[in-house]
């Protein structure tokens, strides 16, 4: 029964199984089945750690945030109604902890140091660094929800309608969110030297 | 900016072993509710190391009046100095 779960968490936004999969997973959970449990933090964690990230540029805040977000799941699982999937569902109660945090830690934000370690040779070293360091920069130009709006599209390939219901905004708005964080990543980045249509889609 | 952010992203994931480490900590947690977060703990040792310092700060103040020789210094007559003792006292 808890064999197809992993797979379960994995499918899209409004799949038609993956309510009744979810369900199943849900109860497994609740009952205290740990296996169950562990299949499901190894799915979504490294996903729930880059939104968390995105939102607090910090690992061991990110890091707190995953690890309440999971007690969290394990106390109310049998409280819990996947209506819009699991996978979903632990979106929005990561992004209610990190935005919640966000604001708490408004006064008290520790400087996180960026080391990359992408490529071998100096020269990839040193453009990974200043890549890395300029897109910390530019997100640090935008507020905790633009920066999730930007990571759950960008990153998690999620589309505005589908962010909306995360994040407790219209679809309409959620894509002038987007739309107007995007356009002050591309700013940042153009105006630090880094040509954003060379790097990638954007 | 999609592959950046990625990039940006990427450097900041835990490795396989801290996944791992992050894992036991809630599986503990989850065996042994009583069990609290680092942060509750830093905030618990935050908030001792506070009530200490401020304990100890109220102990080393100032509770009695200064020593008469200040008042003598200040009024130049050690029986001024010994009347405002007592009326500091008072």
């Amino acid at each position: 029964m808890i064999g197809g779960m992993a797979a379960s968490v994995a499918a899209p936004l409004g799949s038609s199984d993956t309510a009744r999969h979810d369900q199943v997973v849900l109860d497994a959970i609740a009952r205290g089945d740990l296996a169950a449990f562990r299949r499901v933090y190894d799915r979504l964690q490294p996903k729930l750690h880059r939104i968390a990230f995105a939102v607090l540029l910090d690992c061991g805040e990110a890091d707190d945030v995953i690890q309440e977000v999971f007690l969290k799941l394990h106390r109310q699982a049998a409280r819990w109604s996947p209506q819009i999937g699991l996978e979903p569902l632990l979106f929005r109660a990561t992004l209610n902890s990190a935005l919640s945090l966000l604001r708490r830690l408004a006064r008290f934000r520790r400087s996180w140091k960026a080391d990359a370690g992408v490529g071998s040779s100096p020269e990839h070293v040193v453009a990974a660094r200043q890549g890395i360091a300029l897109m910390r920069s530019a997100l640090e130009g935008l507020s905790g929800k633009q920066r999730a709006v930007v990571a759950l599209h960008l990153d998690a390939g999620l589309e505005p309608s589908d962010i909306a219901r995360l994040v407790g905004a219209t679809p309409n708005a959620t894509r002038v969110t987007l739309h107007r964080a995007l356009s002050v990543l591309r700013q940042t980045l153009i105006a630090n030297g880094v040509n954003p249509l060379q790097e990638g889609e954007s | 900016v999609k592959d950046l952010m990625k990039r940006f992203l990427d450097e900041a994931q835990p490795t396989p072993h801290q996944a791992e480490v992050a894992w036991r900590v809630i599986e503990s947690r989850v065996r042994e509710p009583s069990r609290r977060s680092r942060r509750w703990r830093f905030a618990v040792a935050l908030s001792a190391t506070a009530a200490v310092a401020t304990g100890i700060l109220w102990w080393r103040a100032p509770s009695s009046p200064p020593p008469i020789e200040i008042y003598v210094a200040r009024t130049g007559d050690p029986g001024s100095a010994l009347e405002l003792v007592i009326a500091e006292a008072k």
